[in-house]
């Protein structure tokens, strides 16, 4: 895992098997990188696994994110792995999450 | 990236059985005879999921498990008890302890089977 | 022996040796806890591979042992002289067990295990394992049907750190059948609240399996004290018409708890989509509303595709009367073909006879296909059943069940019509006489319940519809006795097994010693009898004492149309149906007056018994030098019929005789012959009875 600053934006490398053995580390390196800017992007192209605690602390920045009129995004879904795992555990919407002002939501649609 | 389980226990027999099966579904195993010698074998390898006997001399299932889940490398490693039905207070010691799931004895390979895909997918 | 079992054997003679060195180190230091261990250690390694490998009973008694040093482990016994030696004498008894085999159910195994039970006793009272044993990933029991289920998860935080993943446990589920997976992350917190291996989420799966629900419990059993289980049916096929809709979103979220009534009441008042207006008015948060929409979207999909199948197994119902009319068309149609046929070979016309043929092949399937049309299964019979055993079970205090066997089987609708009551009869005659009491059955070695067992197959061009129980079976003795007191035969009479059962069907005969509600109503078998030989069809009766009675109907395949050996005698046509026929021999004159004056025929060293139709049915005229024989098949007996000639085979249409005939003994009906003339279609089972009883 790697914060990397580019200009106004801060990129968040994940990489290997993103489980709650590392959780934490995680969690701090996402803290982190929302504290130093206002927009972050998750890049997820070298993940080859993730379970819920990875899901659930990605969801809960975006959160985190949204409230403090910040903004979180994923690039590198191609893989399918975030797919995958989104949809074996339910993190399907309908519609925005109703915590963020614009109503924004990773889960809404991608899904067929 | 076949994935490696452990299996704890201090009959040859049972770990015989136990190993032989899960090879055969193409899991990478490694045999231990007792708790003692299972924190021995891994000593900060990775291991992705344990499966031990209760019942077993120098360090037993329970010692065993409480060993595991304080190490943070094998804290929320699958770890399932093999304990007879009449050890029903054993199975709530084992969960106290931090066991994912049990096995009651006697089994056979494809219930074991099925226990590893429950929890270790 | 396999390889485990034999490594197993290995393992046990290693544990047993130092079980005897432990024995006789705690005999030395009975209070060293450590040497207990062991003991206790070696007895359940034995015990718990032993189950595993087949040493079954090494296993149960090793298992006495176990508890009684489990005890001593815990301090609840002490080490004793006595508690060691038995200790040995134990443990050359597995060793025994072992080498040799055997149940471990012996004089001296049980009283080793008396023993231990005795020392583990004495010390305290008695406790008694209770928990039964766990099945553990075994496949659930299947359901009838599939079900639509919402199952609602809602694990503890703290779940992570059992090890156990939540994500198999959905995957789980969704290999049971169709699934919708909704998680609900209300309660995610924002990051600097967050604990990193703590489980937020919760979920509602709609899914749709033939699995009951105690299949979809098994699938949580590691986590049951990890979390929140709710499983509620919430659709089940066939449960509401097609054109009717599925619960609206306010009922759905009501039924979770996730709303009040009140609370969706108030809001309902307002104008907007009810989904906008729960969520604006914070009283359901979106994810729920997600859910319940989803669910109502999971339920329209199980239902889109249980339409197609509906449409499949499209059916149009015809009135009976219909088909019956198109049967006997039918039947004029073959006789008006036999006509063409007997005109063609006449003629010497090959175009005609061409013509003729064709016709013969189109007739032929056309009465195929009509009569498979009347069949029907006789399942929806069988099943009428299951609740009549039900009901009278309960009502004669007896625990019997019915089990059936092809019910696919068809038949003829009208056979099937009429089939009811006679086996309604059967079966109470089972229930009542045949089924002994619970405690009769246990007094006699047997389960407790009873069974009747109904069963049908096809047999050539006969169904067999058998009705068999495990009661107490028929005494031919008693049965003897009681038609020899009621005058139904003589007190003389030779009677072999079989007869004697079929004396349960003569008018006037009823075994049980008083009139029940349930049968015996002064109506007897004799009734029964009736029926199936209406139906031209044959009852076997055969039964052992104690064990049991199998009461097997014969019966043809359709009533309409058979199949049948034309004959004649002087100018008179009859009709033998081939099913029962053998095969047609001829006799001199001499040979006939003898057989006749015997009543009895020799052919290749076998002796029959011999009809002579012409004397059966006083038809007078002279008989030919040759006389034909037809030799019949009549209930496993193989019997001559005496005529003058035989014709051939026929396609006869069974024309029921009017009632002023109905009486006529040994004739079941009507047909007409390709030139008109009419041709009289023999009972020969009657014509058998008949002409024995005359002997």
């Amino acid at each position: 895992m790697q914060m990397i600053t580019q200009g106004e934006k801060v990129q968040v490398l994940l990489d290997g098997d993103l489980s709650v053995a590392n959780a934490a580390e995680m969690k701090d390196v996402l803290l982190a990188a929302l504290s130093g800017t206002d927009l972050v992007e998750v890049d997820l192209a070298k993940v080859t696994h993730m379970d819920l605690a990875a899901l659930q602390l990605i969801c809960s920045a975006h959160r985190t994110a949204m409230t403090s009129g910040k903004d979180l995004i994923l690039t590198g879904t191609s893989s399918g792995v975030l797919l995958q795992t989104r949809k074996s555990a339910g993190f399907i919407r309908h519609q925005g999450c109703i915590y963020n002002p614009t109503k924004s939501c990773l889960w809404v649609g991608g899904v067929k | 990236m076949a994935k490696n389980i452990i299996t704890v226990d201090d009959s040859a027999s049972v770990r015989q059985m136990v190993s032989f099966t899960l090879k055969g579904a193409g899991y990478g195993v490694v045999e231990a005879g007792d708790g003692k010698e299972a924190l021995a074998k891994l000593t900060g390898n990775k291991v992705d999921m344990v499966i031990t006997d209760l019942n077993m001399p120098n360090m037993n299932g329970i010692e065993l498990i409480k060993a595991l889940r304080a190490n943070p490398l094998y804290k929320f490693v699958p770890i399932v008890l093999l304990t007879t039905e009449s050890q029903d207070a054993k199975k709530q010691e084992g969960r106290a302890a931090g066991a994912t799931g049990w096995i009651v004895k006697p089994f056979k390979p494809d219930q074991l089977l099925s226990v590893v895909k429950k929890v270790l997918g | 022996m396999d390889v485990h079992a034999e490594a197993f054997k290995e393992e046990a003679y290693e544990l047993l040796a130092e079980l005897e060195t432990s024995l006789l180190e705690l005999e030395e230091r009975p209070d060293d806890s450590e040497v207990v261990g062991r003991v206790f250690r070696a007895m359940h390694t034995i015990k718990g591979s032993g189950a595993m490998f087949g040493f079954d009973a090494v296993s149960e008694f090793t298992h006495e042992v176990e508890t009684a040093f489990d005890r001593v482990r815990e301090g609840f016994i002490q080490v004793t002289p006595e508690l060691i030696s038995l200790t040995l004498q134990a443990r050359d008894k597995i060793l025994d067990l072992l080498d040799n085999g055997g149940d471990g159910q012996d004089a001296e195994a049980r009283q080793i295990v008396k023993d231990f039970q005795r020392i583990c006793c004495c010390r305290e009272s008695c406790q008694t394992e209770t928990s039964a044993p766990k099945t553990t990933g075994s496949g659930p029991s299947p359901a009838s049907g599939s079900r639509t289920y919402r199952i609602r998860f809602k694990p503890v935080p703290s779940l992570f750190v059992s090890g156990s993943n939540p994500l198999l446990l959905l995957a789980e589920l969704q290999e049971m059948g169709e699934s919708t997976v909704i998680a609900h992350l209300d309660t995610i917190p924002m990051l600097d609240e967050y604990v990193p291996e703590e489980c937020y989420t919760f979920w509602d799966i709609i899914l749709t399996t033939d699995k009951d629900e105690n299949g979809i419990r098994d699938v949580f059993i590691f986590v049951e004290d990890l979390c929140e289980l709710r499983i509620d049916v919430i659709y089940e096929e066939g449960d509401f018409e097609e054109h009717e809709e599925y619960k609206r979103l306010g009922e759905i979220l009501i039924e979770r708890g996730d709303i009040s009534a009140e609370a969706l009441n108030e809001i309902i008042g307002q104008q907007q989509r009810l989904g906008e207006k729960l969520v604006q008015s914070r009283t359901v948060e979106q994810s729920r509303i997600d859910a319940a929409l989803l669910e109502q979207e999971h339920i329209k999909k199980i239902r889109e595709k249980a339409q197609p199948k509906a449409k499949a197994a499209s059916s149009i119902r015809v009135d009976s009367t219909r088909l019956d009319n198109l049967v006997d068309l039918v039947g004029e149609l073959v006789t008006v073909q036999a006509r063409l046929t007997q005109k063609a070979d006449g003629a010497q016309d090959p175009d005609l006879l061409l013509i003729a043929e064709e016709v013969e092949r189109l007739t032929t399937e056309l009465r195929d296909n009509t009569m498979s049309i009347r069949m029907l299964p006789i399942g929806s019979t069988f099943s009428k059943f299951r609740r009549l055993v039900r009901d009278l079970s309960r009502d004669l205090g007896k625990e019997i069940e019915m089990t059936t066997e092809g019910a696919e089987t068809e038949l003829d609708k009208t056979v099937i019509d009429q089939l009811n009551d006679p086996l309604v009869h059967i079966i109470r005659n089972s229930l009542d006489h045949g089924i002994e009491s619970p405690q009769a059955r246990l007094a006699a070695g047997k389960g407790k319940g009873g069974t009747v067992h109904l069963s049908a197959r096809h047999s050539g061009a006969f169904v067999l519809i058998e009705i068999r129980d495990d009661g107490a079976g028929l005494d031919p003795e008693k049965l003897r006795a009681k038609a020899v007191s009621k005058g139904l035969i003589a007190a003389d009479a030779d009677l072999s097994k079989e007869e004697c059962y079929a004396l349960i069907l003569a008018a006037g005969f009823s075994t049980a010693e008083k009139v029940t509600d349930v049968s015996g109503r002064g109506v007897g078998m004799d009734v029964v009898k009736r029926s199936i030989d209406n139906l031209r069809g044959e009852i076997g009766i055969h039964s052992e004492l104690g064990v049991g009675t199998t009461i097997t109907l014969k019966l043809p395949l359709t009533l309409a149309i058979i199949d049948g050996l034309l004959v004649k005698i002087s100018a008179d046509f009859f009709v033998i149906p081939l099913s029962m026929v053998d095969e047609c021999i001829e006799l001199t004159r001499e040979e006939a007056f003898l057989a006749k004056k015997r009543s009895m025929m020799t052919f290749r060293n076998d002796i029959f018994s011999y009809i002579n139709l012409r004397d059966s049915f006083a038809i007078s005229g002279e008989p030919p030098a040759i006389e034909r024989v037809v030799l019949a098949n009549v209930k496993g007996e193989r019997i001559g019929f005496g005529v003058d000639q035989v014709i051939g085979q026929h396609q006869t249409v069974i024309k029921t005789l009017s009632n002023v005939y109905k009486d006529v003994s040994g004739i079941s009906g009507a047909t007409i012959l390709g030139d008109g003339t009419v041709a009289l279609v023999l009972d020969v089972n009657q014509l058998v009875q008949d002409n024995t009883h005359g002997a």
